[in-house]
C-alpha cells in the first residue's frame, strides 16, 4: 500500500473545563488513502468532529492539551506554525460543514466569498479569481452560475448552499476534503444529490474524502473505508463490507440495528441501544460502551479493549472472541432475507 | 378540486377521528408598511382530502415546504383554513371559535421537531409538563379551587388599599377636608393584613393541588422514561433525547385522542431516534392513541404508519400502505423519494434504481400549471402534464396516486426484502 495521504498516531484531545477534564477524543489512530473515502459514523459528542478540527488545526490549542501526530504529505501538522496552518487549510485540506446557512456570509455574495477564498492563497487578479469562482459553481451543478454569484446566501436554497460550500471548498483542488455532516440539514432527496456530488467530484479532483455522519446508511453507497467512533475512541474501523456485513463491535450492531430499513418488512419493534452516550468527563472505567453493551463481561468493566486487527484491515476494540463475534453477528445482527 | 376523493377506508370501517375536505391555506404577501398591498399568496396547502381513523398512524411525508406542518397546524386549528372543512368526530371544527375549540384542545395534542427550541428555558420540567393541568385541569377533572376564598376574595386586599390611597391624595390636595392621619395607614394596614390571611386560608388548597399535579407529572415522567425525581430540572440539563421525551410527556398530558407528531426524530441521533420511535409506539398501544406523524425520511413513516401520504407542493400526490408505498410507488415523486433514502446496506444501495431529481422544489407563490410536478419529473409528456391536473386514482389496494402516467411496479427496487 502507498504512502497514506493523512495519517493520524494516538491523537488524544482533552479540554480542561470547571467541571473536570473533557476527553473529546482519546488516543485514536488511522489513515486515510489517495482517493480513498473514509466515512466516519458516531453519535454526537463521540469525538469524530474534534478529531478532525484537530487535524485541520480548527482547535485553540490555548484551551485544549493536544498530543499525537497527524502526519500530512510527510509533516506533522501539529507542529506548524499558524501561518504555515493557513497555507495548508483551503488549499491542501478543506473542510465543509454541518449547516450550510451558518457557513456562509450573509453580507458577502456567494462569488465574492469564494473569491476571497481563492485570492487568499494565489495571486490571481479580482477578474481571474471571479471567473474561477463561476466556473466552480457551474462545475458544482449550480444553473446560471454567472447570475447566482451575484447573489446573496438567503437567495439560495439549503442544497444550493450547500454546493456553493463544496464549490467554495474545491476552488483551491485540495488533496483531502473532510464533510462534516454535509446532508443532515437537507432533505432527503438533495442529500442523494449532494452525496453523488461529492462522489462525482472527488473523482473529478483527485481528492480524498472523509464524511462525517452519525448515519450509517449516509455512507453505505460512497465510503470505501468506514470508522465506527465511540466515547472519543474507535470501536471499529474496516472496509465497507466488513462494517455492514460482518462488523464486530456491540455498538457498531446497535447502530445498524436502531435504523429505520425501507427495505426490510415493517419490523415489530426497532432495537434503540440502551441508554445514552457517556459524559466525557466520566468515561466509564474499562470499555467506554459497557454500561450500554448487551454482551458485557466481568473484563469489559475494568480494562479498556486495544483497537485490535483481525485481518489486517477489519479491527474493533472488543473483548469478545472473534468466534462470538461473528457468532453474534450471523445470529442476531445480520439482516436475513 | 374538492370534490370527495375516494380516500382509502382500513377494514376496520369506523368513523374517521378527522375528515379533512378540501383544505387550503394561503398566507398572503404584502407589500407597503401602512397601506399593505396584497401582491400575492402563498399556497402551502392547495386542495387536500384526509381521514385519520381512530386507534391508526397516518403518516405525512415530504419536502421542505410541501405544506406538511401546515396541514398538522390546520388540523390541530392552530391555523385557520382559507377554504375547506375539518371534522373531528363528525363535528365541523373549521370555525370554531377559540373558547369553542378549547375543550378539543385536551383531544388534539402535537409534538414538535426540535426538542430544543420547543421547551421553554426558564422552566422547569415540571411546571412544562404540568402546565396543561393549570389549564384545562387534572386527566379527571379536578380543578385548582379554593375552598370558599373565590376571585371576590382575592379584590378585597386591593380594593381597600386603592381607598387608602385615594383618601390619602384627597386629604393632600384639599384643606377644608379634615382627614385623621392614622385612617389611610390603617386601611392599608388592614388591606395587608387581609391578604396575609387569604393567603394562609388558601395555602393548603394550593399545597394539595401541587402536590397532585407534582404525582400527575411524575407518573407522565415515568411513563415516558424520565427520572420523576428530575422533576426540578431544567431543559438544558437534559440530552436531546430525553428532551423530546419530555415534550412526549407534555403532549400526553390531557390523554389526548389524537396526538400530531411533527418531525418527532429529525433532530436526534440514529440510536436514540429508535428509542423515541418505539416509546411512541409503546404509548400508542397502551392508550390506543391516535398519530399523524409528519416526516421527511421516508423510511421512519413507513415504520411508524398503517397508511402514508406524500405531499409535494401544497397537494397529496400519493397515500397507499407503508409496504405497497415501498414495493410499487405510483407516482414518480414517491419514486424519487423512495430512491434517495439511504439504505444502510451497500449492496441493495447499489442495485436501487435511481430517480435523481434535477433542480429544487418550485415556489409555493406560484406553483406550476397542471401537475405540479411536472417541471421535474422524468416522466412528464406534453402537453398533458403542463394543462391536466391529475386527480387521485386508485391503483393497488388502498393505493391512490395522481398522475397521468404512474410508474410501473417494482420500478425503483427489485427486489422485496
Amino acid at each position: 500500500m502507498a504512502e497514506p495521504l493523512l495519517e493520524v498516531r494516538d491523537l488524544t484531545v482533552h479540554f480542561p473545563t470547571d467541571d473536570g477534564l473533557v476527553k473529546a477524543v482519546d488516543g485514536v489512530s488511522f489513515s486515510v488513502a489517495r482517493g480513498e473515502t473514509l466515512g466516519v459514523v458516531g453519535e454526537s459528542g463521540s469525538g469524530k468532529s474534534v478529531t478532525f478540527l484537530t487535524v485541520l488545526g480548527l482547535i485553540d490549542r490555548k484551551s485544549a492539551t493536544v498530543s499525537g501526530e497527524v502526519i500530512f504529505q510527510g509533516r506533522n501538522l501539529l507542529e506548524l506554525s499558524e501561518e504555515e496552518m493557513q497555507d495548508v487549510r483551503g488549499s491542501q485540506i478543506s473542510m465543509i460543514f454541518q449547516d450550510p446557512m451558518t457557513s456562509l456570509h450573509p453580507y458577502y455574495r456567494v462569488g465574492e466569498q469564494i473569491v476571497e477564498a481563492i485570492r487568499t492563497h494565489q495571486n490571481l487578479p479580482k477578474r481571474d479569481a471571479w471567473q474561477q469562482a463561476v466556473e466552480m459553481l457551474r462545475r458544482v451543478g449550480i444553473p446560471r452560475p454567472e447570475e447566482r454569484a451575484r447573489q446573496y446566501p438567503h437567495e439560495f436554497s439549503g442544497g444550493m448552499r450547500q454546493r456553493a460550500m463544496i464549490a467554495m471548498a474545491l476552488s483551491l483542488n485540495p488533496d483531502l476534503l473532510i464533510a462534516d455532516e454535509p446532508t443532515t440539514a437537507l432533505d432527503v432527496t438533495v442529500q442523494a444529490q449532494i452525496l453523488d456530488l461529492i462522489g462525482r467530484l472527488k473523482d473529478e479532483f483527485d481528492a480524498s474524502v472523509v464524511i462525517i455522519t452519525h448515519d450509517l446508511g449516509v455512507v453505505a453507497e460512497h465510503a470505501d473505508h468506514v470508522q465506527v467512533m465511540y466515547a472519543g475512541k474507535i470501536a471499529e474501523y474496516g472496509t465497507r463490507n466488513d462494517v455492514y456485513y460482518r462488523a464486530h463491535h456491540p455498538y457498531t450492531w446497535g447502530l445498524l440495528q436502531s435504523i429505520t430499513r425501507l427495505d426490510q418488512p415493517r419490523q415489530e419493534r426497532l432495537r434503540p441501544i440502551r441508554g445514552m452516550p457517556p459524559s466525557l468527563i466520566f468515561v466509564p472505567p474499562g470499555c467506554p460502551f459497557h454500561p450500554r453493551c448487551p454482551y458485557v463481561m466481568e473484563v469489559c468493566k475494568t480494562e479498556v479493549p486495544p483497537l485490535l486487527s483481525e485481518d489486517g484491515t477489519h479491527s474493533s476494540a472488543c473483548h469478545l472472541t472473534l468466534a462470538e463475534k461473528e457468532r453474534i453477528f450471523e445470529e442476531e445482527v445480520a439482516v436475513k432475507s | 378540486m374538492s370534490a370527495t376523493a375516494p380516500v382509502p377506508v382500513p377494514e376496520t370501517s369506523a368513523e374517521p377521528l378527522v375528515r379533512v375536505r378540501g383544505v387550503k391555506k394561503h398566507f398572503p404577501i404584502t407589500r407597503g408598511i401602512i397601506i399593505q398591498r396584497k401582491v400575492g399568496q402563498v399556497h402551502a396547502v392547495d386542495g387536500i382530502d384526509l381521514d385519520i381513523y381512530p386507534g391508526q398512524t397516518v403518516g405525512l411525508v415530504g419536502e421542505t415546504g410541501c405544506g406538511k406542518s401546515t396541514t398538522a397546524r390546520l388540523i390541530a386549528r392552530l391555523l385557520d383554513v382559507t377554504e375547506g372543512t375539518i371534522e373531528y368526530e363528525g363535528k365541523d371544527i373549521t370555525r370554531l371559535s377559540r373558547r369553542r375549540m378549547r375543550p378539543l384542545r385536551r383531544e388534539i395534542a402535537m409534538i414538535f421537531q426540535d426538542p430544543y427550541a420547543s421547551l421553554n428555558p426558564r422552566k422547569t420540567v415540571g411546571s412544562i409538563v404540568g402546565e396543561a393541568f393549570q389549564i384545562h385541569g387534572l386527566p379527571g377533572g379536578e380543578r385548582m379551587r379554593s375552598p370558599w376564598v373565590g376571585r371576590v376574595a382575592r379584590l378585597v386586599a386591593p380594593v381597600i388599599a386603592l381607598g387608602a390611597l385615594v383618601i390619602a391624595v384627597v386629604a393632600g390636595f384639599s384643606a377644608s377636608i379634615e382627614v385623621p392621619l392614622p385612617l389611610p395607614f390603617g386601611l392599608l394596614g388592614l388591606a395587608i393584613v387581609v391578604e396575609i390571611l387569604r393567603r394562609l386560608l388558601v395555602l393548603p388548597a394550593r399545597r394539595r393541588w401541587s402536590r397532585k399535579v407534582r404525582t400527575e407529572v411524575q407518573r407522565l415522567m415515568e411513563l415516558v422514561g424520565l427520572n420523576p425525581e428530575h422533576y426540578n430540572r431544567f431543559p438544558h440539563e437534559f440530552s436531546g433525547g430525553q428532551r423530546q421525551r419530555i415534550g412526549v410527556a407534555r403532549a400526553l398530558a390531557m390523554r389526548p385522542r389524537l396526538v400530531i407528531c411533527d418531525e418527532p426524530v429529525s433532530a436526534l441521533d440514529v440510536s436514540i431516534q429508535a428509542q423515541i420511535l418505539n416509546l411512541l409506539e409503546d404509548l400508542q398501544e397502551e392508550f390506543k392513541l391516535t398519530y399523524l406523524f409528519i416526516a421527511h425520511d421516508l423510511s421512519v413513516v413507513k415504520h411508524m404508519s398503517d397508511s402514508v401520504m406524500v405531499m409535494y407542493l401544497g397537494r397529496i400526490v400519493e397515500i397507499a400502505p407503508g409496504e405497497t408505498l415501498y414495493v410499487n410507488p405510483k407516482h414518480p415523486y414517491t419514486g424519487a423519494l423512495l430512491s434517495a433514502v439511504t439504505i444502510p446496506d451497500p449492496e441493495l444501495a447499489a442495485k436501487k434504481r435511481r430517480i435523481i431529481l434535477e433542480g429544487d422544489v418550485p415556489s409555493p407563490i406560484d406553483p406550476p400549471s397542471g401537475c405540479r410536478f411536472h417541471p421535474r419529473c422524468p416522466r412528464a409528456q406534453f402537453p398533458v402534464c403542463k394543462e391536466d391536473d391529475p386527480r387521485l386514482t386508485p391503483h393497488h389496494k388502498g393505493q391512490l396516486a395522481a398522475c397521468h402516467f404512474p410508474l410501473e411496479d417494482r420500478a425503483v427496487i427489485e427486489s422485496t426484502a
